[in-house]
């Protein structure tokens, strides 16, 4: 696999395109089966964490999809951070499936916060700020994936990521609708939750109006 | 000779060129920044760009090109960023507007800044930046972190919560704001990621509850959405520990 940051924050917009061609055209080899066009960014009214990842096998028409792409993401609101173009021997878009029903996945965030509930009660920490039969609030961060069908390209997906659902969905959708309206993407195959129960982290914790809150968020990086 | 200097209870300042001053105190002598460079210094760390390009001339040759520049899709901020450019080195930005989203560039084509900035190490690499602490007294470390804070920073309210988060793709540079927090009393959380196998992962960190009043108070940002959620927060007293 070859992999590579072809445009940045401070690039020239119009760059995009042509450096992801450019850098296709040296990489791309005859084993080659698919390339990966992920974009990442954040959305900074709502605070969401957004990324965008587009798959092709041909890779003509790069240029104009690595454009369309960027212009998806710069919502007048947004802060794109980086594309990589990704190469692959093996069309490796069959690993990502997304395939639950909204209803579905809003039920499993439901679940999840019981579960994670239950499971910050017995933490130490938790628990002594608990004494008093307190209730307890967790905001956990939450992060959605959708799958998109294309006739453009093999397959895209969607991922936002906060502590807010509602916030989630809405840019999950605003990005959705702006894909299709551009013609990368035809319609909503399914959508899927990060499984990450066992990883999140106690992020900060606070009594407010006799309840006691916690944030839980992705692992601290190590040094 | 120098026109002005300030003698403070424990060190005298002395003006000179380019934003910067001459610290003299019992610690060293050593060069700090304006807090407007700093102002400058962080807003380009979190949203902007200093470099340079070498391109061969129809002729013959080559030309080197220099850009400091500045992107944002806030008035304000675009405001903020030509106002510190003016104050640090007297000169005027030129605005581009992107047409289809409204981002706004303000750039800034002059070899003696890009030099400047580059002599801090503000950006060590394409996509990376680096906070010059050793340049920054107390007022221009809390300066800079206002510039990055109303780039790159995010005050965003959640069931009625609020969270003040630091946002940046380079890791080294996000512990670096996080030293300098600390270097000011702040308790900032450790650096999370959010992975992004495909693509390039995200960092953040975030400012514990018990010192959001600190910070607004501290810190603050330039950024309206920012400066509305602060002042409604100091109003309703939120922030402090119970």
């Amino acid at each position: 696999m070859s992999k590579a940051m072809i445009w940045g924050w401070g690039d020239e917009p119009e760059l995009a395109g042509e450096n992801a061609e450019k850098y296709v055209s040296k990489r791309w080899k005859d084993t080659t089966r698919e390339c990966s066009i992920a974009l990442t960014g954040r959305i900074t009214d709502e605070d969401v964490l957004f990324s965008i990842t587009a798959y092709v096998s041909d890779k003509s028409g790069l240029k104009d999809l690595v454009d369309d792409l960027l212009d998806v993401g710069l919502t007048g609101k947004s802060k794109i951070y980086s594309i990589t173009v990704s190469l692959y021997d093996d069309k490796v878009s069959d690993e990502e499936r997304y395939r639950e029903s909204l209803n579905i996945v809003q039920e499993a965030c439901k679940r999840r916060e019981q579960t994670l509930t239950k499971m910050f009660r017995e933490n130490p920490e938790v628990k002594a700020l608990l004494e008093g039969g307190k209730p307890l609030i967790v905001i956990p961060v939450t992060t959605l994936f959708c799958e998109l069908e294309s006739e453009r390209v093999n397959k895209v997906i969607v991922k936002a990521g906060n502590y807010n659902l509602e916030d989630i969905l809405s840019i999950l959708h605003l990005l959705i609708n702006r894909l299709i309206e551009r013609n990368v993407a035809k319609n909503i195959l399914g959508y899927g939750l990060r499984e990450d129960i066992e990883e999140l982290e106690i992020d900060d914790l606070y009594v407010k109006e006799g309840k006691v809150y916690i944030w839980l968020g992705h692992p601290a990086v190590k040094h | 000779m120098f026109v002005k200097a300030t003698v403070e209870e424990e060190r005298i300042l002395f003006p000179l060129s380019r934003g910067f001053m001459l610290e003299v105190s019992g610690r060293g002598v050593r060069e700090i920044t304006i807090p407007e460079k700093a102002l400058l210094m962080g807003m380009v760390a979190a949203d902007g760009s200093n470099r340079s390009r070498r391109e061969p001339r129809r002729r013959g040759g080559y030309r080197t090109d220099y850009l400091t520049a500045f992107y944002s899709d806030d008035l304000e901020l675009i405001r903020m960023f030509d106002e510190s450019a003016n104050r640090v080195y007297n000169l005027a930005s030129h605005h581009y507007v992107r047409k289809r989203n409204g981002l706004i560039t303000a750039a800034i084509y002059s070899k003696g800044i890009y030099y400047d900035l580059s002599d801090l190490n503000l950006k060590p690499g394409p996509y990376e930046f680096h906070v010059p602490r050793e340049h920054l007294d107390d007022e221009g470390k809390r300066a800079f972190l206002k510039g990055f804070f109303s780039g790159d920073g995010n005050v965003s309210v959640s069931g009625g919560e609020i969270t003040i988060r630091f946002y940046s793709r380079c890791r080294e540079g996000l512990e670096e704001l996080r030293q300098t927090l600390m270097d000011l009393g702040f308790h900032p959380r450790g650096i999370r990621e959010d992975r992004e196998p495909k693509g390039k992962s995200t960092y953040s960190f975030l400012i514990p509850r018990s010192e959001h009043i600190k910070f607004i108070n501290e810190i603050g940002s330039y950024r309206p959405k920012h400066v509305r959620i602060f002042e409604e927060m100091k109003r309703r007293g939120e922030g402090r520990e119970e």
